[in-house]
């Protein structure tokens, strides 16, 4: 077993795409569907590393993120985004809360297989 | 103001008929050498002498005249001050225009009509930068590209999937292929709009709202009294701001508000009743408006919540607008109508104090004041204008228990998810 995921989207198709490459490759993949409690949950599962999208319902990615890194059980976990294209200022403000790495809206699935795997180390 | 041009038009008259100076000076009974300093409209000429001269080159009076040419030297000085290379040489537009007429009309014909086109990609670019509608929209089908793609991947690179989930990506796959369709359609839609409409429906012209955005809505030196609204009209570098009647009743505006609340002393009492609009107007003894307004155009600072601004006119038209970055405005009306900004109008003279948590779970502390736009008059209504504040910093927030429950708001009804909404008068449009 490679580790722990926690992938937190709302989009329930690309959820079970990204869950299927990520357990194929080894990860026990957890996931989560909005902004309200995703960290709450984090903290819980204690994941090696999280997928966040930007966009939630009930509560900002940005969001989510500030309350991971203010909670000391994930506040030094890797934190992946997902974001689209033309977000820029989006992503200012998840550098500004600490994001680890940014991947953008459509992304290959060998890329972020590898993503999550250097993440983790 | 161009000087004359009837030298000009003489000489390519005399030119073209092949005449000397001599003979059309001595046809009109004058020098050669003072005809000379006529042509070259160093000298003026009218009466008796210009009539002599009309006659000997077979023309009247009037087409040697400066009117039209004047009108047509101005607008194309205006254009090529408008070009920052600098590559015409202005201080010969008059021997150009007196010269070559027909090509003078042409190319401020062109002039204009690029100036135009200008003016309609500048709406269109601002639209697809700032609405809503877009944000959202282009975010969906970003996701619906990225199941697509990522199922996509699976079934063809992995041929030891399961025959139940073999089905159950290829249902995805259909599902993704509808609502990708379906957004696409709604958004080809939207841009049946046609963007000069939206371009005018609002007051807050490209010119005012470039202007705010490029001084990060403060302006030092026109509060310390080291520049003017005039000096400031003149080097905006755009000659339709430098014209924009909406620009200078906004600066003006500006400086009546900076001079009745001196950044300082504001600032000070901003901190002092924790950014309480209905505090800072009692303390500071100023009418809400001019509060909220103030809230929204201070220099950056440190333990100071960032404020965006809109205001409306009754119709629901943006008058004004400053974004904050947590939180997107449309550009032009037909916000969520659930916003205090319009509820103010119902109340007009009543501050009103809000939160507003948007779908996505952000909240947002508001202060709307709904007052008088302009003079009073007998045989008109009185016409109002709204203003609302927002911001999202949690210090601005007051004590949870001195404030209303939130207000489930959203931007605007296309793109808000909460379907039943009561307010809710266009479809959620994203699959």
């Amino acid at each position: 077993m490679a580790g722990k995921v926690l992938l937190i989207e709302d989009e329930p198709h690309i959820v079970e795409a990204i869950s299927f490459l990520l357990e194929r490759a080894g990860w026990q993949v957890f996931t989560h569907s909005n902004g309200q409690d995703a960290a709450e949950v984090a903290g819980r599962i204690a994941p090696d590393v999280i997928i966040l999208d930007n966009m939630l319902p009930n509560k900002s990615g940005i969001d989510v993120l500030r309350e991971i890194r203010a909670d000391a059980t994930t506040s030094g976990k890797p934190v992946l985004m997902l974001t689209a294209k033309g977000q820029a200022r989006d992503k200012a403000a998840a550098e500004e809360a600490g994001v680890s790495m940014f991947m953008t809206k459509p992304f290959s699935n060998q890329a972020i297989i590898d993503t999550v795997k250097m993440l983790a180390q | 103001m161009a000087r004359s041009l009837v030298g000009t038009r003489i000489r390519e008259r005399r030119r073209n008929r092949r005449m000397t100076q001599t003979a059309l000076a001595a046809a009109a009974g004058i020098s050669p050498s003072y005809l000379n300093l006529i042509e070259h409209n160093r000298r003026g000429i009218a009466g008796r002498t210009l009539q002599a001269i009309a006659a000997e080159l077979d023309t009247d009076v009037a087409a040697l005249s400066d009117d039209a040419d004047f009108v047509l030297i101005n607008r194309l000085t205006e254009a090529a001050k408008m070009d920052h290379s600098n590559s015409a040489e202005i201080e010969r537009i008059e021997e150009f225009v007196g010269r070559y007429p027909g090509w003078a009309r042409l190319l401020l014909q062109v002039s204009e009509l690029s100036q135009q086109q200008r003016e309609k990609l500048r709406a269109l670019t601002d639209r697809m930068t700032h609405d809503p509608f877009l944000s959202e929209t282009m975010h969906q089908i970003l996701s619906n590209i990225t199941a697509i793609r990522s199922t996509a991947g699976i079934l063809d690179s992995m041929s030891d999937i399961p025959p139940a989930l073999q089905q159950k990506f290829l249902a995805n796959l259909r599902s993704e292929s509808q609502r990708l369709s379906a957004t696409a359609e709604a958004m080809v839609d939207f841009f049946d709009t046609p963007t000069e409409e939206a371009a005018t429906s609002a007051a807050n012209t490209p010119e005012a709202q470039e202007f705010w955005s490029a001084r990060g809505y403060y302006l030092p030196k026109l509060e310390a009294g080291e520049t003017t609204i005039e000096n400031l009209l003149e080097n905006t570098g755009s000659q339709a701001a430098t014209n924009s009647q909406v620009l200078r009743q906004s600066l003006e505006r500006y400086e009546r508000i900076a001079n009745t609340l001196p950044v300082d002393v504001f600032i000070q009492s901003a901190k002092d009743t924790n950014f309480d609009a209905l505090k800072l107007s009692q303390t500071l003894k100023v009418p809400v408006g001019s509060i909220l307004y103030r809230l929204a155009h201070l220099p950056p600072e440190p333990g100071f919540p960032l404020f965006g601004l809109l205001e409306c006119d009754m119709s629901g038209a943006v008058l004004f607008r400053k974004e904050i970055p947590e939180f997107a405005l449309p550009q032009y009306s037909s916000a969520c109508p659930l916003w205090p900004i319009y509820r103010a109008f119902g109340r007009p003279y009543q501050a009103l104090q809000s939160v507003l948590e948007m779908p996505t779970g952000g909240r947002l502390l508001t202060y709307a004041y709904a007052e008088s736009a302009g003079p009073d008059r007998y045989d008109l209504p009185g016409l109002l204008r709204s203003t609302m504040v927002f911001t999202s910093d949690p210090q601005a927030f007051p004590a949870t228990r001195s404030i209303q429950p939130p207000i489930l708001a959203g931007v605007h009804c296309s793109v808000c998810p909460r379907k039943a909404c009561a307010a809710r008068r266009i479809d959620y449009i994203l699959a």
